[in-house]
């Protein structure tokens, strides 16, 4: 009494709980175990609790050279000549007098410590003492020996060993099992707790009916066969591997891991053996002849969140995320800790600073970029076409190298025409060149302590370089411009005599790098006569030779690195045509900057020239087709995509440049925009961008009218008009392809609007206009022509298949399908699924103890190796990964079997046999019942790890199989039911919940595995955390919305908000142990989430359709869905009214009714009573909110 | 006397136990309202750590206004003068004051790190002559009763980590946030609304990402996550009855409920059974305190005058400096507001007024607004971002422009009331606003100091977790007296 009292009196603190418990397991305990001070119960966790910080295991905080987890240590004389414990004689051990003494300052633990020891602590410690401080090693960390099973015999409750363990504590208590629940309420039971799903009702007539006295057997092996098990045990898998479809870091944008979770429900639903699920989960890339299905398991250790924050230092997140692999992995698997020892020893269990980065060194070697640029497949990935998939690619692979052979292969009569054809385009387009002879030339060397060179201008208007010869040059020359339309510029690059090796370069072997070539045209302003320079933009550069990796490109890559060089002593002429032509008067001046800045080797041009192009027809020509530059205005507003891309906005009624409207964020006005034609441009991006509807407007200006075809593609919703008509237009989101059509242009302006609808993901668009038009080259083939009859070698093929085009029509059907061959290719590589998985590093990279677990304080070089602690690492596996998932699986392990055997009994018992399931540590808590664990471990182990075969042995034990009902004096003495005196009863998991709901109602949809599924979530939610707002959730429309809560996309910094609010994890970090909260918010989610209202009215169909002809067979029917049981008289009254008073008020509201019945896509048939539905939906919700219903009963 | 605080006197601890131990019923105002509490007096089973041991009481603030600057603003352009950087200006900051600190990988890559000074004029203002920037003309107002805090400072150079490091006291996700803290601490004191509440207005920018986790519970159970009040759509999710459903129909389902429930109870003998029917009427509460919560019409022009234009405009700063209020009488314990846009690696100048447009003014008026209501006193108002910027530029200098990169070793805040001492000026930085040279106040000791205002021993206040006792501060923090009233 005098105990109870106590408790009560400090029912506040934490310790009520484990006191509570182990006072009822002490009473529990045969009465030997009883007597005396137990070292494990009574003694270690207060030595570990009070004492071990500062004597422990640390030895870094060790005070006064003091250790007292070690009975060595404790028991002999320290530096003061005092001995802690002298076993047998409390007076005389140091330990008591200090906890005992009076002495402020002597008092241990020290009061600045906070952590005083109560009397009765030291009373206990003093016993101990007496009796001869009897040192235990802590339960977890030996191995465990199969207990034997006490024997009951001929007792009905004793099924199996279990019932066995726990009927010797009940009896010890004072206590007697409950009887076996109701058919029904068991049926529930076991299927919720295997296949996360109610059983239907005639599901359980038939059991109920089933005389077979194994019926309940057969119905358990029933559902561990079924597929939803898999889907079922997968959930706490994934809340302990920290399992979402987000990078959770910063940005938090998607990745694709899904097909691990897949695999992790394939795994279970092959039983495979736990030692195996482990290996292939850690290393699966790392065992011989690894499989598909093995590297995909590897996704384990690739779920740990990743950054692409701009400005996070690599090191830092690349030591963070081996922390959380090894630390996940450790409380997985070991039930330890280990988080402690990152940044000294261990406080207190016997894991040593040292022996952290031992385990470190494991997860120390992934060959991974730190920075997951924020995309969904950072490296290293794998590839999952499926079957049809594969088929195809080998299909296009085969097309496209036959058709490519056939419009490629050499013709000698094909090539002697395009010889002609060539020369005779090189003659028009070569012409009209203008000498561009320089006003002034001037050396600007980069290091300004450098001597410039000399240029010197020569009659024939080139440039020749002599003299000082800087490590980087430019060359700047002020060119008089003759007037007219300047389309093209032209370098020739000309061996000299005076430079060396005779080159046209000023190297010592006579070769020149350009890096940049830069063109300016200064106006003069006529108000302020200032001039005004203009860069203008050299679009396409050609160039007759050029050195392998340093083309022509490369000088207008606006990259200073990169350079143009031709091979030493070779005459080049290069080619630059600008992006759109100028208009310049006569008299202006043009700058050239001729930059040689890729390197510091003195690689200066020595001599050459520059020409242009003026005239308007060689602009035509080599510009051809070139229209007025695109328009764009945008983001409009849009709610949804579908809204978005019928709704008319302002351009689609008249295009008025001058307007303004008002757009997603504040005022938006047409801008004119440079897209060239053909390559894709995005509009919004993926993290920056803002979301809407954009326009894009140009004007094509035609000298006649001409047939040709128009190609488009845009993310992720599009419509284009061409002269006010609808010509293309798509609403596939994941469309790959570009459209296509015909089109007739006419002669003066053609009209093009297009309108692009970007709701959540990175949008954007390609155009361009083909015409099979002789008289007309594509600006690369007219380039290349311009430059020479045989084209530069980079151009070559272009030329070739732009001739063979023209040539014939089945030429041209065969370069027609290449194209449209290739993007099918395109779009197939990116419709492939892909998986992160774990890759190991070539080259070991080496581990450092980090001092105070900082990543850029690097103490020791630190061997992989395990904690001496454990048992040893097997002599004969690898020091990698693969080594140490092996050793996690050893039958000489002592905490896996234990750690993983009471997670399992945790998810079907509710509480589990170490309550602490994420520790076994030192400070952890007591099991309820140690024999039985370790019976349980052993079983597991010896069984093969056969994970169904221990499930089945709890599922069928007497113990699992009792009522939940209990005496209020039975929850009042055990209220956690860790005696098991009853059966198990808690509500169920957030997605459990939500798949109850969908099952009960009919509208679940099952369909095992694949991407993640958008069920319905309020909006806004993700814009209102992310970057710029940007990051939007679309609903699927389809059935994915009613899919199982596994399949929901997980977001980490949105996660889905109803399951956040059952206690769903946000998959940040391991999690082995859901807590179970009960809240009003919960409450507003269950009756008024329109997921819960629509189901509520699919649910009211359901019944009318098949519960029967009159309320009482439905009422019946229904509350058998919802709870598995009939309905008793007095439950079905209260019902009975909602029904009545629900009926009348719809009645008088046939507009309530209509609204009740249209929340979200369910719509129920015609041919209902409409207010009698919108009744039954408000009795479904009922039904749907029991406490019955949400709990395994 | 306020109805609202009235309430709020009546519901303390004491009131609890007697309702606890009047037997059923108890459950009945459950988690939201420190069921910690409630459920260590139920049963004896469910007890909790930390609270009784952490409340010493004596706390002069009984809530919380958190007003986040996501993003870190520029401490030497609003709160930290630095008269001195005239003479740096432009010149390269000396590596005796950088002292090879780690910076982020936005700047590492510079060559040059000129210093800049700010470009807008510091006066001082109030009594104490605090100074600040033409920036913050409203906050200037009220200088007399703010304390700022010039040597916060913290080891993260990026948001994230930073974020999650002033809030939750790691930088790495898993531990509880300073509201989860409260709630589970000292419950709420209004059995109708949540104890936490967290508000995300929209400014021009948002060029940062929040997470959940800043507002989540961590290992503390999860009814200790910050309720997220919204802008758009029903304020609290799921609040709103479906289309269809009238109070009176709602009412008569959940009375039907309530009876089936009873019965399973009868059954069962389930506590959780008849806390469930508890939190099923709470919602049903809930759906008219809330609105009543949101609903401004009863608000005088003068004080919807104080907060500015914005504040009718729901989602905005002001709009939500003023719910702040409401909720503060209300008993909230602690509301959470973010504004994002602070981070100004370029265009500072620009961008910096444009954020102040929106947050200065309302930041004031809030303070105004609780000291003329006279809960200030009990109210503790805290301003502030995870960390702040470098002095020397980001990019190059302009006549007009400049950036600033994120600055971690000194940042500054302020907060008032709630036994914070108004009107000075705490810590001090280097010339260079680089470093701390007085009086360093680690995010540490801003969170020891923020719970001892409440009453709460920062030491106290834990949670078991893995084998060890967790708290706010992970093993550091010291109570920063110097600023206490």
């Amino acid at each position: 009494m005098q105990h109870l009292a106590w408790v009560r009196f400090v029912r506040l603190l934490d310790h009520a709980r484990s006191l509570l418990l182990s006072l009822v397991l002490a009473c529990a305990m045969p009465s030997s175990q009883a007597a005396g001070v137990d070292f494990v119960r009574d003694i270690r966790p207060i030595l570990s609790d009070h004492c071990f910080a500062c004597h422990g295991p640390d030895d870094k905080a060790r005070k006064g050279g003091l250790r007292l987890d070690l009975k060595e240590d404790a028991f002999k004389a320290g530096k003061s000549g005092q001995t802690a414990i002298v076993p047998g004689k409390p007076a005389e051990s140091e330990l008591i007098r200090r906890v005992s003494t009076a002495d402020e300052d002597d008092l241990m633990p020290p009061a600045k410590f906070k952590k005083p020891l109560s009397r009765a602590q030291v009373e206990t410690l003093s016993r101990w003492v007496a009796e001869g401080a009897n040192y235990q090693v802590h339960w977890a960390f030996e191995r465990p020996l199969r207990p034997a099973v006490p024997e009951f015999p001929g007792n009905p409750f004793v099924k199996n060993p279990i019932d066995a363990f726990v009927l010797s504590t009940l009896k010890a208590a004072g206590l007697a099992p409950s009887p076996e629940a109701d058919r029904p309420t068991l049926l529930r039971r076991v299927a919720l707790d295997l296949t996360g799903l109610p059983p239907s009702p005639r599901e359980v007539q038939a059991f109920v009916q089933d005389k077979d006295p194994d019926a309940y057997g057969r119905a358990v092996e029933k559902l561990l066969k079924s597929e939803r098990y898999g889907e079922n045990m997968v959930r706490g898998w994934l809340d302990a591997a920290r399992y979402a479809d987000s990078h959770g870091f910063h940005i938090d944008s998607q990745r694709d891991i899904w097909a691990y979770r897949d695999w992790v429900i394939r795994a279970f639903n092959e039983n495979k053996p736990f030692d195996q699920f482990t290996i292939e989960q850690l290393a699966g890339d790392l065992l011989p002849g690894a499989t598909r299905e093995q590297k995909i398991a590897t996704g384990y250790v690739r779920c740990s969140m990743s950054t692409g924050e701009g400005g996070a230092i690599e090191a830092e997140y690349q030591a963070k995320y081996a922390f959380d692999r090894l630390e996940t992995t450790g409380a997985i698997w070991l039930g330890l800790t280990l988080t402690c020892a990152r940044c000294h020893s261990h406080k207190y269990d016997p894991i040593s600073h040292q022996e952290y980065y031992g385990l470190l060194s494991f997860f120390n070697q992934m060959d991974e970029p730190v920075m997951d640029g924020n995309q969904p497949r950072p490296e290293p990935i794998l590839k999952l076409p499926s079957p049809t998939q594969s088929r195809r690619q080998q299909e296009l692979k085969a097309r496209l190298e036959a058709l490519e052979k056939s419009a490629r292969a050499p013709s000698p009569r094909l090539d002697d025409a395009q010889q002609s054809w060539s020369e005779k385009w090189h003659q028009k387009l070569s012409p009209e060149w203008s000498l561009l002879t320089p006003l002034t030339a001037t050396s600007r060397p980069k290091a300004t302590n450098q001597s410039p060179s000399h240029l010197e201008i020569r009659p024939d208007g080139a440039v020749l370089a002599s003299g000082p010869n800087p490590e980087q040059d430019l060359h700047e020359l002020r060119l008089r411009y003759p007037g007219g339309t300047l389309s093209a510029l032209r370098l020739e690059a000309m061996p000299h005599a005076s430079l060396p090796h005779s080159g046209p370069g000023r190297s010592a072997e006579g070769e020149f790098k350009m890096s940049e070539i830069e063109l300016e045209w200064s106006s003069k302003d006529e108000k302020s006569g200032e001039a005004k320079p203009k860069s203008l933009k050299l679009g396409r550069a050609f160039s007759i030779s050029d050195k392998e990796g340093a083309d022509i490109a490369k000088a207008v890559d606006g990259k200073s690195e990169t350079g143009w060089s031709v091979p030493s002593s070779t005459n080049s002429t290069a080619l630059f045509v600008l992006g759109e032509p100028w208009e310049i008067p006569s008299g202006s001046e043009l700058i050239a900057r001729l930059r040689f800045e890729a390197s510091t080797n003195r690689l200066a041009l020595g001599h050459y020239r520059i020409s242009a192009s003026t005239s308007k027809e060689m602009a035509r020509r080599l510009i051809p087709r070139f229209y007025d530059p695109w328009q764009q205005i945008g983001p409009f507003p849009l709610s949804d995509l579908s809204e978005a891309f019928a709704r008319v906005y302002p351009p689609e009624e008249q295009i008025d440049l001058k307007a303004a409207y008002r757009g997603t964020r504040g005022e938006i006005k047409w801008g004119k925009r440079d897209y060239g034609d053909g390559a894709y441009h995005e509009l919004v991006h993926e993290i920056h961008g803002v979301h809407g509807v954009y326009y894009l407007h140009r004007v094509l200006e035609q000298e006649r009218d001409m047939d040709a075809r128009l190609v488009f593609k845009a993310h992720e919703a599009y419509k284009v008009w061409l002269n006010g008509e609808l010509v293309a237009w798509s609403t596939n989101r994941s469309a790959q392809a570009a459209k296509r059509v015909e089109v007739k242009l006419r002669r003066g302006e053609n009209r093009l609007l297009c309108k692009v609808v970007s709701e959540a993901t990175s949008s954007g668009f390609a155009f361009k206009l083909e015409a099979e038009d002789e008289n007309v080259l594509p600006p690369d083939v007219a380039g290349a022509l311009a430059l020479s009859a045989e084209a530069p070698k980079a151009q070559r093929a272009a030329v070739r298949d732009h001739f063979r085009r023209q040539e014939s029509l089945s030429m041209r059907r065969r370069f027609r399908e290449i194209e449209v061959r290739k993007e099918e290719q395109q779009a197939l590589e990116k419709s492939i699924p892909t998986t992160l998985i774990a890759k190991e590093l070539a080259k070991p990279r080496e581990t450092f103890l980090l001092v105070r677990g900082e990543y850029d304080k690097k103490g020791d070089k630190i061997e992989p190796h395990v904690p001496a602690l454990l048992h040893a690492f097997p002599s004969h596996s690898p020091s990698n990964r693969l080594g140490l998932a092996r050793w996690l699986v050893d039958p000489a392990n002592p905490l896996t079997p234990r750690v993983t055997v009471n997670r399992l009994w945790q998810q079907l018992l509710g509480v589990g046999l170490v309550k602490t399931s994420e520790d076994f540590g030192v400070q952890s808590e007591r099991p309820s019942h140690p024999e039985l664990l370790d019976w349980l471990a052993v079983e597991y182990v010896s069984s093969g790890w056969d994970t169904k075969h221990l499930l089945r042995l709890i599922l069928n034990s007497s113990t699992y199989r009792q009522t939940s009902q209990a005496s209020a004096k039975l929850r009042a003495r055990d209220p956690e039911n860790r005696l098991l005196a009853r059966g198990p009863r808690f509500r169920v998991d957030a997605e459990v919940l939500r798949d109850v709901v969908l099952a009960v109602s009919g509208l679940l949809v099952e369909k095992v595995g694949g991407p993640p599924a958008r069920p319905f979530e309020p909006g806004g939610l993700w814009e209102a955390v992310s970057f710029n707002n940007v990051q939007r959730y679309v609903v699927d429309v389809d059935q994915n919305q009613y899919r199982r809560g596994i399949y929901t996309n997980w977001k980490r910094q949105s996660p889905p908000p109803a399951m956040l609010a059952f206690d769903a994890p946000t998959r940040e970090y391991c999690v082995m142990r859901r807590p179970r909260t009960n809240t009003p918010l919960q409450a507003l989610a269950m009756l008024n989430d329109p997921q819960y209202v629509e189901a509520s009215n699919a649910f009211a169909e359901r019944i009318l359709e098949q519960g029967g002809a009159n309320w009482d067979s439905r009422i019946r029917y229904a509350f058998q869905w919802a709870t598995g049981r009939r309905p008793e008289r007095e439950e079905i009254m209260p019902l009975r009214e909602v029904f009545e008073g629900q009926l009348e008020e719809y009645r008088r509201n046939p507009a309530a009714v209509e609204a009740l019945l249209s929340v979200r896509s369910f719509r129920p048939g015609k041919s209902w009573n409409r207010a009698e539905l919108a009744a039954w939906s408000s009795v479904s919700s009922v039904l749907l909110n029991l406490d019955e219903t949400l709990t395994k009963n | 006397m306020n109805p609202w605080q009235e309430r709020g006197l009546l519901i303390n601890r004491r009131h609890f136990f007697s309702r606890a131990s009047a037997g059923l019923g108890v459950a009945a105002l459950g988690s939201l309202l420190n069921p910690s509490l409630l459920r260590g007096a139920e049963a004896g089973a469910k007890s909790t750590h930390g609270f009784a041991g952490a409340a010493r009481g004596g706390g002069k603030a009984k809530r919380v206004i958190y007003l986040f600057m996501a993003g870190g603003p520029s401490q030497m352009d609003l709160l930290d003068y630095k008269p001195a950087l005239e003479n740096y200006h432009e010149k390269e900051l000396p590596d005796s004051v950088r002292m090879g600190q780690r910076i982020t990988t936005m700047t590492s890559g510079q060559k040059q790190f000129p210093v800049v000074r700010s470009m807008f004029k510091f006066k001082q203002h109030g009594q104490a002559g605090t100074w600040m920037s033409e920036l913050l003309p409203h906050t200037a107002g009220v200088a007399d009763d703010l304390c700022v805090v010039r040597s916060l400072n913290t080891e993260a150079i990026n948001h994230d980590p930073a974020i999650t490091n002033i809030q939750t006291g790691f930088q790495q996700p898993g531990r509880p946030c300073v509201g989860a803290w409260l709630s589970y601490g000292l419950g709420s004191a209004n059995e109708n609304l949540p104890a936490f509440v967290v508000m995300l207005s929209s400014g021009r920018e948002s060029d940062q990402p929040l997470y959940t986790r800043l507002w989540g519970s961590g290992f503390l159970p999860s009814e200790y996550q910050g309720v997220q009040f919204r802008a758009g759509g029903d304020p609290v999710l799921y609040l709103s009855n479906p289309p269809g459903v009238s109070r009176e129909s709602r009412r008569r389902a959940l009375d039907g409920l309530a009876a089936l429930n009873r019965r399973q109870f009868d059954r069962y003998t389930d506590p959780e059974i008849n806390t469930r029917i508890a939190q099923y009427e709470m919602a049903f509460r809930m759906q008219t305190s809330v609105p009543e919560l949101t609903d401004l019409s009863q608000e005088p022009q003068s004080v919807l005058d104080l907060y500015g234009p914005d504040v009718k405009t729901p989602g905005t700063f002001a709009y939500h400096c003023l719910l702040a209020r409401r909720m503060a009488e209300r008993g909230v314990r602690f509301v959470q507001l973010y504004h994002r846009g602070w981070d100004q690696h370029g265009s500072l100048p620009r961008r910096i007024r444009e954020q102040c447009q929106d947050t200065d003014q309302p930041s004031a008026a809030l303070v105004k607004d609780l000291k003329q209501r006279g809960l200030l006193e009990d109210t503790l108002v805290v301003w502030g971002g995870e960390f702040g910027r470098t002095v020397y530029s980001q990019g190059k200098i302009e006549k007009d422009n400049y950036g600033r990169d994120h600055h971690g070793r000194c940042f500054s805040i302020w907060m008032a009331g709630g036994g914070i001492r108004g009107g000075m000026v705490y810590g001090q930085t280097d010339d260079y606003c680089y470093n701390v040279v007085e009086n360093p106040v680690h995010v540490h000791d801003q969170n020891a100091t923020l719970l001892h205002c409440l009453g709460i021993d920062h030491e106290k206040l834990t949670y078991r977790f893995q084998g060890r006792d967790y708290r706010l501060t992970d093993i550091h923090g010291e109570v920063v007296k110097g600023i206490l009233a």
